[in-house]
């Protein structure tokens, strides 16, 4: 089967899309919070996760990708887009639109993920996990809803840079899975 | 390389702009300009990433691990998202559904979820208890395995605790040696005081009453009523959620009556507290996992298949490890010279016990050996003659510094006639006596005695009474006025003092009579000491074990039929 190609990677990249100024002001209602994170793990490949997490930090849902290796022909085609591509078009979307438990934010630590904001229909903020001030930790793919989101994230009670901690010990697991199975 | 049609019908139809085409007609060569425009040549290439395979857990549903500890809702307590350290769920090898595995790597800390429950504690806990609260949480068959002194007692009360509260656990049996019991209910009191204890104590028909009970959530026994009362646990047709064995190298001996009765006891869970979990032989820690996990292990096991099986069930910390700010043990040999009248009896006594082993030729026995060692040491303490004694003169000297600084002192032997005798010799001091002799209700009041009355500044124990369990941190000395044969036990003697609380260092004497006995059975001790401490990085390394018999034989120079004793054991 033939892929078509996604326009965006041999564009140039694209501002970020602002909301309409309806849904600006609107509230995140839902009081789960997805964190999604892709792991670069070297020989193997990129491995995305995606762990939905309920307001006091409980896993309701996690999902993780097959590792993905690009090709040399890749490489070259995709240049410096590569690791953007994969992050915001090729995994990103993919695992949190199978998400069962939808959430109101998705937190990111990487920076390239805020692209997410176009192509899922949920906030996307990026955790900056070496800042150590709390306040200036959190970067808006959207600024006009910064408010909106430190609203939802004044709900958490736990650290925002943790669970992507999580994240990284259960693909390193599921990998680990996967690897004795394939022997 | 993809060609769509239209690329096709191009490469047939090439013509190159700018170039003319010839033809002939007529016998006449024409040049014929060609003005049209030829359709561009795509050539599409694609690289398609494959299909992403992705695998997703749902954790809405039941799953083998689900009832991890339970947090309440901000409503009820706002946690800080601030936490010092971060205790991450690891789960046991034997936990073998990905889905489990990953529902308990995916928990919040451990820190997180008791800073967000109604879960209090008088004192905040160290981070290596709460990665053995997550060790022994999660885990059927546990070994609890920490050096003495990092809380082995604090950690399981809190895992049963929050286990109580996650609806895992109903019915507890503990089982402990018998001093130990009221320390125990102590340390509930304080870590969990919402659990209701019951010590298993009383005549027979009051014991049947109590282990009857299916209303008490945690019962307390001593290791002695185990046997006794075997009969009557298994007709109460109780199973108990948990079975907890602290001291657990009391059952290191499969064959003994006591092993016997502890690896019936009907239960779902099975924990072993031990520091020393091989004392003499990994056999000791075949006779504990037989209560853990019976067959698990075998005897004779080779070593490494001995560690790798049993790698995912212990837990082992040192002090060292894990307690980089606990003060300093400052250890120091104190060698006397016996006062005249005790050299004379010991060099008496000596010789002419050599005489009358090497007399018995080939019939002696490691016992023999035995009594003789005793006796020396004794001498070593007090002269039976006059009973003089340099050891007490010394001590006596210590202990006024020791009163002097306003510094409390816990003196260890292992006679409780050498006891007797220090307490009448050291009136000045006000001693408090700890040992067998002194009955199970009294103990607890001594102790409260020797911690809150300033006028008592030294307590006198006998390692039997007062080696394990006990919480003696305020004491900032320690003197062994003798030593024990097993260097495991003096270290739990020593870690009384020298434990989470101590306030400042502890200084450990012992007091050794040179050119003795003592001297020879301490230097055989310090030998293997520095071996233990050499190999001590996982638990599969040879235990801090007391004196093989060559080493008991090698004492002396014994010889039966002209050869050393010591070669031929």
């Amino acid at each position: 089967m033939v892929e078509k190609p996604n326009s965006t990677l041999l564009l140039p990249r694209r501002k970020n899309c602002m909301l309409p100024n309806s849904r600006q002001s609107e509230a995140i209602t839902s009081s789960n919070f997805g964190f999604y994170s892709v792991l670069e793990i070297e020989s193997i490949g990129y491995c995305g996760g995606y762990l939905v997490l309920n307001e006091i930090g409980r896993p309701l849902e996690f999902h993780c990708t097959l590792p993905v290796k690009p090709g040399r022909s890749q490489e070259i085609l995709y240049g410096s887009t590569l690791r953007n591509f994969l992050i915001c078009d090729h995994i990103g979307p993919s695992l949190i639109n199978k998400a069962k438990n939808r959430a109101g934010l998705v937190l990111v630590n990487q920076v390239e993920a805020l692209d997410l904001n176009s192509k899922i229909d949920i906030d996307v903020a990026f955790v900056n996990v070496t800042e150590a001030d709390e306040a200036s930790r959190i970067q808006f793919s959207d600024p006009l809803r910064e408010s909106v989101i430190r609203d939802a994230l004044g709900r958490t009670s736990f650290q925002l840079s943790e669970p992507f901690e999580r994240i990284t010990t259960a693909i390193d697991e599921a990998q680990a899975v996967t690897r004795q199975d394939d022997r | 390389m993809i060609r769509d049609n239209a690329s096709v019908t191009a490469w047939q139809d090439i013509a190159i702009p700018g170039l003319a085409s010839s033809t002939q007609q007529n016998g006449l060569e024409t040049q014929q300009g060609d003005l049209t425009i030829p359709s561009p040549i795509v050539a599409s290439i694609r690289f398609p990433f494959p299909k992403l395979k992705t695998r997703g857990f749902l954790f809405s549903g039941e799953t083998e691990s689900s009832h991890l500890p339970p947090a309440q809702n901000r409503t009820t307590r706002r946690p800080s998202k601030s936490t010092a350290t971060v205790t991450r769920w690891k789960p046991p090898r034997d936990m073998v559904k990905l889905e489990d595995r990953l529902f308990c790597m995916l928990q919040p800390p451990l820190e997180s979820l008791l800073q967000s429950s109604t879960i209090d504690f008088p004192f905040p806990p160290f981070a290596h208890q709460f990665s053995g609260v997550a060790f022994l949480f999660l885990r059927h068959s546990a070994i609890l395995a920490d050096e003495m002194g990092l809380g082995k007692t604090m950690q399981t009360i809190t895992t049963i605790r929050l286990l109580m509260r996650s609806s895992q656990l109903h019915r507890i049996l503990l089982v402990c040696p018998k001093p130990l019991v009221t320390n125990w209910i102590r340390e509930f009191n304080l870590w969990a005081p919402e659990i209701p204890t019951c010590v298993i104590e009383g005549n027979q028909a009051k014991r049947q009453f109590l282990w009857n009970n299916t209303e008490l959530p945690v019962k307390i026994a001593n290791y002695e009523l185990m046997n006794r009362d075997l009969p009557t646990i298994l007709d109460s047709g109780i199973n108990y959620d948990l079975a907890v064995l602290d001291e657990a190298q009391r059952i290191k001996n499969r064959t003994s009556a006591t092993s016997k009765a502890v690896y019936q006891l009907p239960r779902r869970r099975s924990w072993a507290l031990t520091g020393t979990p091989i004392e003499n032989s990994t056999d000791d820690l075949v006779g504990i996992f037989e209560f853990l996990s019976p067959g698990y292990l075998s005897p004779g096991m080779h070593v490494r298949q001995l560690r790798s099986a049993v790698r995912d069930h212990i837990l082992r910390r040192t002090k060292t490890e894990v307690l980089t700010d606990l003060p300093p043990l400052l250890n120091r040999d104190e060698l006397l010279s016996l006062n005249e009248d005790q050299q004379a009896t010991y060099e008496q006594a000596e010789s002419d016990g050599v005489i009358t082993l090497n007399e018995m030729g080939e019939s002696i026995t490691v016992q023999h050996v035995f009594e003789l060692v005793l006796r020396l040491k004794q001498i070593c303490n007090f002269d039976p003659a006059t009973g003089n004694s340099a050891k007490l003169q010394q001590l006596r000297a210590n202990l006024e510094e020791v009163i002097a600084s306003g510094q409390k002192a816990i003196v260890f032997s292992q006679w409780v006639k050498t006891i007797e005798k220090i307490t009448s010799q050291i009136p000045e001091a006000n001693p408090l006596e700890y040992h067998g002799k002194i009955p199970s209700k009294k103990r607890d009041g001594i102790l409260e005695q020797f911690k809150n009355d300033p006028k008592r500044h030294v307590l006198l124990m006998s390692y039997g009474a007062g080696s394990v369990g006990l919480n003696l941190q305020f004491s900032r000395y320690v003197f062994l006025f003798d030593q024990w044969w097993n260097p495991a036990v003096e270290d739990q003697a020593i870690n009384r003092a020298h434990r989470i609380g101590s306030t400042g260092s502890v200084t450990v004497t012992r007091m050794i009579s040179q050119g003795t006995i003592e001297e020879r059975i301490n230097d055989v001790l310090q030998t293997k000491r520095e071996l233990f401490e050499t190999v001590l990085s996982d638990t599969s390394e040879p235990a801090q074990s007391g004196l093989s018999r060559e080493e008991i034989f090698g004492l002396f120079d014994l010889r039966a039929n002209g050869k050393r004793l010591q070669d031929v054991a």
